[in-house]
């Protein structure tokens, strides 16, 4: 028998009860949906081809910056009364940065989720959808972004970068050398090679 | 990794150096494939004992 009580109850878009669960990770895995849909509401496809709105209520975790960010979950700091945050893309988690209201930093907290299925979902979240809605939101800006990316490691390799050199020279020893380890010296060297390379190249000449 | 030869991989890159430098310049002058591609390699390796040296001394 199970003991657990049932928290979490989806209803579908008349307002009738569909069903009890203890967990959201319950009603995903009846229902075949991620967590995130049970928990923001999901649409779902009958036998009969007609969709279904079907919004769940339970018990809100302890969960990212956006819903409850009022204080960091790390070192208890208030991060912001506005409640308005932007997430970063790339940076793992819902770290927020930047205030949009009021333009203060938040020093990097990182607010952990409580359980471990959250935990993971937003950190996936964090790499790839966040990222990418953060991209289809600014399109324009993303690929100034990636263009001016793309021209400066051009830039790099033309004109033959301290740092790029070096980090050339620790990618191709592949004895884990630390960029800082490598001397001036070495990099010459290195110059000299891909003046070489590049010279046989415009020849024609493909040497690896 | 005390009894890495250090003199050996030295000489190793001096060596490898010389003989880069010298391809280099022949390069230089004449722009021959070979003499190219020699000293690519022979920089390469000189690269390595370097590094090489690098990381035992950190050690």
């Amino acid at each position: 028998m199970n003991d657990k009580p049932k928290h979490v109850k989806v209803y579908d878009l008349q307002n009738t009860l569909i069903g009890e669960f203890s967990m959201y990770k319950e009603a995903a895995d009846y229902y075949g949906v991620t967590l995130s849909a049970v928990m923001n509401g999901f649409t779902r496809n009958s036998c009969v081809d007609k969709k279904y709105y079907i919004r769940s209520e339970g018990p809100k975790f302890i969960t990212n910056a956006q819903r409850e960010s009022l204080n960091c979950k790390c070192c208890g700091i208030k991060i912001c009364d506005k409640n308005k945050y932007v997430i970063d893309p790339g940076k793992g988690k819902y770290i927020s940065n930047n205030c949009r209201a009021c333009f203060t930093n938040a020093k990097f907290c990182v607010l952990h989720y409580e359980s471990k299925e959250l935990e993971l979902l937003s950190s996936r979240m964090s790499q790839n959808i966040s990222k990418r809605m953060w991209q289809l939101k600014n399109p324009k800006h993303y690929q100034k972004i990636r263009a001016q990316e793309k021209e400066n490691i051009k830039k790099k390799v033309k004109e033959f970068d301290e740092r790029y050199i070096k980090n050339l020279i620790c990618r191709e020893t592949k004895i884990n050398l630390k960029v800082d380890d490598i001397p001036h010296e070495l990099v010459e060297l290195k110059k000299k090679e891909l003046v070489i390379k590049r010279n046989l190249k415009n020849q024609g000449i493909w040497v690896r | 990794m005390g009894k890495v030869n250090t003199k050996q991989i030295k000489d190793v890159a001096d060596k490898s150096e010389d003989i880069g430098n010298k391809a280099h310049e022949q390069f230089n002058k004449s722009g021959k494939m070979e003499a190219g591609k020699l000293a690519i390699s022979a920089f390469k390796n000189t690269l390595y004992a370097n590094a090489l040296l690098i990381k035992v001394e950190k050690i």
